[in-house]
Order: C-alpha cells, then structure tokens, then sequence
C-alpha cells in the first residue's frame, strides 16, 4: 500500500478516467492565453485504436490498407506530461479539527490520486516538492512505481520553516522543460503576490495549471466562539482577538482572498479549484472532470 | 443625590472591567494555531480602521450595570426637603379649612384642593415615627385621623373627604383648638399644629391660644385677587294680592365696587332682572312677582364672573314666612324714649320687619303678662324686668317649654341671682354683677348664629354690663364683647329657646341702640330665641343643623328625597336649596339652605405670625430618603438586558455561520 493513498481512494478513482490530454484541452479552451507552444501539430505515431479514443482520430489510409483500426498519436500527445507539486511548507501541516487531516495529508490524497489515474493511463508523471524543488523532485515516468516514489517524495519533512511558494512554482518550470501539465497543491496563503505572477509564467511557458487550493474548515470560516491568542505556522506571530467581535470582518477578509486568488489564477491561464478538507478527495477530482466536461 | 457610604464609589473603578473586556476578551483566552492568522491580522486592522464599537449596546448595558451597581453600593440618599418640622419624629395636627371661601379657584384649582395637596404631600413626607392627627374645619369640628403612626392612612383620609365648602371660617378656631387637645395628649415631646386656610377676612384663629411647646404652622393658600360678589336673600313676604310676593335681597361686592345684574326666576321663569351697585355692606334689591304658587322655588342669582360662583345664586321657597309676635316687657316705662327699655328696640323691630318678614310687636309691663298673653306671642323680651310674680314666671317656663322664645335683657333692676333663680330650670346662664364695663368695646362673633348678622359694631362701648356665666353643656355663646367677655347666650329650654343678653336694651347699658347695626343685632336675636321647636328658619346656612322638633314633621331635601331626624334635630343641611317642612296641625314652611355670606369675602387677612412658625429654627429642614431600591432595581434591569442581548447575539452569529464552499 502506497503511503497516502488507501483502498478507499483507490477504488473510488478505479472509477474515474480522467484524460490529461482532454483536461488539457478543455482548460486551454477556457482561457485567455490560448496560445499553444509549438503550433504545429506533427504526427508522432500509430497506436492500436481502444475503445473510448476518438474516432476522428482514426487513420483511415492504415485502416484502408491494414484493415487495422489505429488512431494517430500527434506531437502534443505524445509530449504532454504531468507534474503535480505539493506545497510543503509549515502552514500545511494545520488541521483545525484532530479528526481531520491536515492540509498536507489531504493534498497528497489529492495529488497521488491524480497520479494514480494519470498513471494508470500511460502517463508520464513528475512530481515536485516546493518547498525544495531543486530536491524534492521525481522525474517523469510512468508506471506504478512511479507512484510509490512520489508518494515516497511527499512524505518526507524538510527542516524548512518557511516555504517560498514562487520560488517552488518557479522550479517547477525548471525541471517541466517540456509542455506539461502541471498541478500544485497549495494553500496558497502565502502573502507573497509572486506566487501569483509564477503562475502566469508557467502558463506562459506552455504549461497547462491547475491549481487546487486546499484548506481547512476552520480557516474558512472561523466557527469558534470565545477569545484566542492565535499564532502563525510560519513565524508570523501572535494575535489575540474574541471571536465574536472579529468573525465578521475576518469572513469578509477570506471572501476577498479566495476571490483574489480565483482571479489571479484565471488570469494567469489556470484552473482554480478551492479543497476543503472535509471534502472527500474524489469530488474535488470528479469536479474537475465536470469542469471539463461543461458540468 | 448623595451617598452614605461614599468609599463604595470606588467601584466604579470596576467600569474598566466591561470596557477592557468588551476590547479584548481576554477573560477566556486560549491559545490556537492559524494559518490564516494574516487575515485576522487584515481583519482587526480593518475593524479598527473603522472606529466602530462592537455590540454599542452590549457594552453599554454592562457599563450601565457596574456603574449602577456601584451607586447603589454607595447607599444613595436623595434629600428631600420636609415641609413640616425639622425632620425629626413629632406629633402633627393638620388642620384645613374646609370653608366655603375655600371653593374659590386661584388658577385652575379651587384652594382647598390646592391646600389638600399640600397637606398630603407634607403629610407623607414626615419621618417615621411621626404621629399625624387630622381635622377638618367643620361645624363641629370633625377629626378625620386620631393620632395615627400611619401617615399614608391619613392622607388616604384626606384624599377621599370631598371638601365641597359646608363651614363658615369662624369654624376654624374651634377646630384648632380641637386639634391642640388632640397634640396635648401625645406621647412624642416634638409637636406642631399645621393650619392650610386662605385666611381670608372671616377667618378668625387669634384668639386661639397656642402653648408655647407647640410650633405652629399657618399655611396660606392665597385666595384669588379678584373681587368677589354675593347675593342672599333677605326675606320674601306677601304682596297686595294673594299670588304676588315681593322679594328682598342684599347683594354684595367684596374688592371693589361694581354695577352688576341681579335676576329673579320663579318657576323656571325669569321675572324681572335689575342693576343694583354691589358695595361691601351690600346693596338692597327688592322684586314683586306676581302669579306665584306657595310651592314655586325662586332663585336669585347675581350676573358675575368671579372665583366663587358657588354664592352668586340663591334658592328659595316663595312662602310668606309666618308673622312673629313679639311682646317686649317694659321693666322701666318712661316718657323719654332714650329711658324707656323697649322704645328703642322695639321701633328698631318694627322697621327690620318689613325687609324680613311680618313683626308684629306688642308692649306691656310686667303686670300685664299672663298667661293668655302668652299663648298669643312667638317671643317675649324682658327688659330690665327686676321681678316677676311667680305665677307669671311659671307661666314664662311653661310657655318656653312649649315652644316661646324667651328673651332676657337685664338692666339695674336686675338681681341677677333671683333672676338665675327665677328661671332656673330654662336660663342657659347665671346672671352675675351688673356694674360698669366701660372699658369693653366692640361686638363680635363667636358661636356661630346664622340668624345673626353683625354689621358696624366692633366699636360699640358698652357703659354697663351684666356679667354672664354659661351654663356648660346647656348654652351656646353666639356673641362676646371685645375682650371676650360673654355678651350674648343662647340655650334650649323645652321646644323653645332662652337668650340671655349681656346689657339691657336701652342707650343707657350701651351705645347698642344706636348703632347703626342694632337693627340687624335685634332682628337676629329675634330670629335666634324664635328658632325654637315652634319655629322654622327660613334659611339655614349651609352645613348646620336643622332644629324641627315636635311629632310627625317630615322634612324633605331639594331633590325630595326625605330626611331621617334625630330628636328633632336634621342635617347638618349639606345641599343649597328649597327644604321642604311638613308640620301635623301647623303650615307646612319652606326652608333655605344657603352658602354662607360671611364667606363670600375673599379679601385675604394677615395669618397670625404671618406664615412663620414660632420657635428658634431657622432655615429648611432636609430628609434623607434612601433610593437605593430603585438603584438596585435598575441593576437588575441591566443584567437582565445584558444577558438577553448576549443571547440574541449567539442566535445571530449561528444563524450567519458563512460556509466558504467550492463554486
């Protein structure tokens, strides 16, 4: 059993086909920056046809001469790579509640069972730390091994108190050279506006950015009654407030960071997807898959 | 507002509490990590950008409450200025003058609700312990309250008395002095008497004694400035047809004089309306009418926009009163009519009657007096008759017994004890020396008589006088001398009524016959030893008693209701108006009930000490009355609101639990 990902997870997702190539297109469809790298769309190669492939891609000169059904592969299949990337950084390590996970165990969940679909697939799958990414990184592969290493990869600690979410997203581009992808999960509350602009650079690389913003119920909506001294994960320091006489600005002031962020994603090129921890996993993926398809 | 324990104060100190609690509710504060502590951050920066206090009114509500709890910790006290004492326990007779005068309307008020509120509140305000004796200036004076330690129980009695004026003034004295027996008999060494009166003219409370262990009070509620005008009716008596009656009435402008209208209706008709100029001593205004029924009602009003409406009408029955017969015993005839006993007075009767009703006057010496004479006379006067034979004075007794008004006017011929001897069983006092009293001047009121109507004498001197020693529990003393000595005094004797005059009738006792009042004086002398059981009054001041003797008389109030009698005696005769007077074998009379004259004078008189209570303190008196309850009350009602408030702000913040969910 691969650390992070259960029988559970893994059933439920047995259940989910989730084609990287067509989210791909259909995130790329529904944005602004449309522009593909490498506008020419070469023929790569023949595969046998398999049921669920598109028939337009059949090539009918094969089928005339071979009576075989193969489907032609073009450049950008065949190049097309995943990279998921995991914020590691102290303030993931939060639950609000013991009998939730914390940000980072619900985030691997997420990420290793994309992994599993895509791998399962055919897929090639990277995977990078961002805390470290000149590190924490695994190569693109396929197969089921590579899961077993990127699971291995998001469960390591680092010593890192405060992670770089810009400078994580911004050696992502390092290690995808190539059109990929890339899907980072993150709480995103890193008060650095850079994170943001990464984002707009990977798309303006090519890659294709999904973003899945995980947090937990507490930080959303702050359902706790009474006074607190709270404190940072990150060294951010102590606030003492009473809950009652501070709740309602703070809603307010989480309704403008998600709207902030959702918009700054999209501009950026990237699919925005909010995570609550108390969501099961696979809704957050079958959500994408709706997303793709006009749900 | 001040404060018995004024250190408790230091809890306001306390304030800080909700104040620093209401910041930084600190009180339960736990320690919790959050990621997003940078949006708290953002958030309380920008709550504080805004300056606005949350929850104003919880924080409000718990600032109220220390503040209130401290105050009331304070034992606060609020000094209430006493109006009676100096704040300690005393014994307290309140005395309020429930005249007629009383009803005048300073403002929207009438005086005595002004000095009935005044008297209620000083009344609450005394300190406990305090015991409260409460009368009322009545005819005779009426006790209300006896010595209670429960002031709230005499107000209470104050409050309910209805006050619709039945007295005269001259009834406050006595009423005084009933209360003064009343502090007399206190345990409590403080005592003080409280008199609430306008004070106005008739109001006669100097003579009243005060021991000098009591502190008084005299609390003048200030009867209205404006002139005051009054009618009373005079008499009525028969005309020269059998349905006319000619109507005789004074009527009188106290404060200044005016020309007003006086209007006679009979029978709901008005008559005949005439100017009269209304003085002080009043001005006579006769009326005829004619196509009168014996059980019409007439009524008298004056046309006059005064404080006290209430004496500007007058209801009577239209009945010629009955003649009265008087036989003056001659005691010295003489050719001069200024030597002569009777000359003088008995001229002066005949010139009242034909204003008043029929006199019809005998004379005789004492050896004319008989028994047949007798039965024919209403009123017999003795004129300084030495002696009688015993025959004829039996034969007084009996008559007097019956129903003969006696009237005894001794003179030097008197002996003074065989008189008291003579008519022992009837004379209501024993006659002591006769000599000279130069020194005693002037005529005044005592008893009241509402026969007897005193105009121009309190300068009368008296040259010799018989000194008069009543008779106690048997005579009433309607008029003094100026120095107090009795003058006059009446009794009952049987169905009539003896009078015994303190000087004889001619100029030599006094300067009586010849003032111009001695008329009036002689009439109500007439009319007082008349009132016996045989005679019927034909007005009756309001607020006295009726003297009807005799079986089967039946006497009926203006509204026709029956009146029950006792002994005789009916009332006292509250309501003003036409009584009617049934007798078996004698006429049937009308009675009426009148407001008293004297009251109508509104002029105000200095109050003895002019408001200023007797004794050595000097500036106000303060109470300190706890209000600490209603303090504490208002604690309360805080704690109350702070929780209900509490309450409804965990219902709001469940109900706005916001749910950042994924679109």
């Amino acid at each position: 059993m691969i650390e992070g990902v259960d029988a559970d997870l893994l059933e439920r997702l047995d259940a989910l086909r989730i084609d990287a190539r067509s989210l791909a297109d259909s995130v790329l469809a529904g944005t602004h920056a449309t522009r593909r790298i490498g506008s020419s769309i070469d023929f790569a190669e023949h595969r046998e046809y398999r049921p669920g492939d598109d028939p337009r891609h059949l090539d009918p000169r094969v089928l005339a001469r071979t009576d075989r059904d193969v489907v032609r592969r073009f450049q950008h299949e065949s190049e097309l790579r995943a990279v998921v990337a995991l914020d590691t950084s102290a303030s993931m390590d939060f639950a609000g509640d013991p009998s939730r996970r914390t940000k980072r165990a619900y985030a691997v969940r997420l990420l290793l069972g994309l992994s599993h679909v895509l791998l399962r697939q055919g897929d090639r799958v990277a995977a990078v730390d961002l805390a470290d990414p000149s590190v924490g990184f695994v190569p693109y592969a396929t197969g089921f091994g590579q899961l077993e290493r990127i699971a291995e990869l998001f469960g390591q600690r680092r010593n890192e108190v405060r992670g770089n979410l810009a400078e994580g997203l911004r050696g992502v581009a390092t290690h995808a050279t190539r059109r990929a992808l890339v899907v980072i999960a993150s709480d995103l509350i890193d008060d650095d506006a850079d994170a943001l602009a990464a984002l707009a650079e990977l798309h303006a690389r090519g890659h294709v950015v999904v973003v899945f913003q995980v947090l937990d119920p507490l930080e959303l909506d702050l359902d706790l009654d009474g006074a607190f001294t709270f404190y940072g994960l990150e060294g951010e320091g102590e606030v003492e407030a009473d809950i009652a006489s501070v709740r309602a600005a703070y809603l307010e002031e989480v309704r403008t960071f998600l709207d902030g962020v959702r918009r700054a994603a999209e501009t950026a090129g990237a699919y925005h997807s909010l995570a609550r921890t108390d969501e099961p996993e696979v809704h957050v993926l079958e959500r994408l898959v709706a997303a793709r398809e006009g749900r | 507002m001040s404060f018995a324990l004024p250190l408790a104060l230091l809890a306001l100190s306390l304030v800080a509490g909700p104040i620093v609690a209401h910041y930084v509710r600190r009180t339960d504060s736990r320690r919790a990590p959050l990621p997003t502590i940078r949006l708290l951050e953002r958030a309380l920066a920008a709550r504080e950008r805004r300056r606005k206090l949350d929850d104003p009114w919880l924080f409000l509500l718990r600032l109220l409450a220390v503040v209130v709890a401290a105050l009331a910790a304070a034992a606060p006290f609020v000094r209430v200025p006493v109006e009676l004492g100096d704040g300690r326990a005393a014994a307290v007779a309140v005395v309020v003058d429930s005249s007629r005068s009383m009803l005048a309307r300073t403002g929207a008020d009438p005086a005595f609700e002004l000095a009935r509120l005044r008297a209620i509140h000083a009344i609450r305000a005394l300190p406990a312990g305090s015991e409260v004796t409460l009368v009322l200036a009545t005819d005779p004076p009426r006790i209300l309250v006896d010595r209670t330690l429960e002031p709230a129980a005499a107000a209470g009695a104050l409050e309910s008395f209805p006050g619709d004026g039945l007295t005269t003034g001259d009834t406050l004295a006595a009423s005084m002095r009933a209360a003064l027996r009343r502090l007399h008999g206190s345990s409590l060494s403080a005592r003080r008497l409280v008199v609430y009166s306008d004070f106005t003219a008739n109001v006669a409370v100097r003579d009243v004694e005060v021991p000098p262990s009591v502190e008084v009070d005299y609390v003048t509620l200030a009867p209205p400035s404006a002139p005051n005008a009054t009618i009373e009716l005079v008499g009525v008596r028969a005309g020269a047809r059998a349905d006319e009656r000619v109507v005789t009435a004074r009527v009188r402008r106290f404060g200044a004089e005016a020309r007003v209208d006086v209007a006679l209706t009979v029978d709901g008709h008005e008559v005949e309306r005439k100017e009269a100029r209304a003085t002080p001593e009043g001005a006579l205004i006769e009326f005829s009418a004619r196509g009168v029924d014996a059980d019409d009602e007439g009524v008298l009003r004056v046309v006059s926009d005064d404080p006290l409406p209430e004496d500007d009408e007058v209801v009577f029955g239209v009945r010629a009163p009955e003649e009265t017969k008087v036989l003056f015993v001659d005691g010295e005839p003489s050719a001069d009519r200024f030597e002569d006993e009777v000359a003088l007075a008995s001229r002066a009767l005949e010139l009242v009657a034909p204003t008043t009703g029929a006199y019809h006057v005998v004379r005789t010496q004492p050896e004319g007096v008989g028994e047949r004479l007798l039965t024919d006379v209403d009123v017999v006067v003795l004129a300084n008759v030495g002696t009688l034979p015993p025959d004829v004075a039996q034969s007084l007794v009996r008559a007097v017994d019956r129903g003969l008004g006696l009237l005894i006017a001794p003179g030097d011929r008197v002996d003074g004890r065989a008189v008291t001897q003579t008519f022992s069983a009837i004379i209501p006092a024993r006659l002591g020396t006769h000599g000279a009293c130069e020194e005693r001047v002037g005529v005044r009121v005592r008893d009241v008589r509402p026969e007897i109507v005193l105009r121009g004498l309190d300068r009368t001197r008296f040259l010799r006088c018989t000194e008069l020693e009543p008779r106690m529990g048997r005579s009433q003393v309607p008029l003094v001398r100026g120095d107090g000595s009795p003058l006059f005094v009446l009794g009952e004797a049987g169905r009539g009524r003896v009078g015994v005059l303190g000087t004889a009738l001619d100029a030599e006792g006094s300067d009586l016959p010849l003032e111009s009042g001695f008329l009036a004086l002689l009439d109500g002398l007439v009319r007082t030893v008349r009132g016996g059981a045989a005679a019927v009054p034909t007005t009756l001041v309001a607020g006295t008693v009726a003297r009807l003797p005799g079986d089967g008389v039946v006497v009926r109030d203006p509204d026709g209701r029956t009146l029950a009698g006792d002994e005789g005696r009916y009332g006292p005769l509250v309501a003003l108006g036409v009584y009617d007077v049934e007798r078996p074998s004698l006429s049937d009379v009308s009675l009426s009930v009148v407001a008293p004259v004297a009251e109508a004078d509104l002029r105000p008189s200095a109050a003895p000490g002019d408001g200023r209570a007797r004794g050595s303190r000097q500036g106000r008196a303060y109470l300190a009355r706890d209000v600490s309850s209603p303090v504490f009350a208002l604690f309360g009602l805080a704690l109350v609101g702070e929780g209900v408030l509490r309450h409804l702000q965990r219902g709001r913040r469940r109900a706005s639990t916001t749910r950042s969910t994924p679109p």
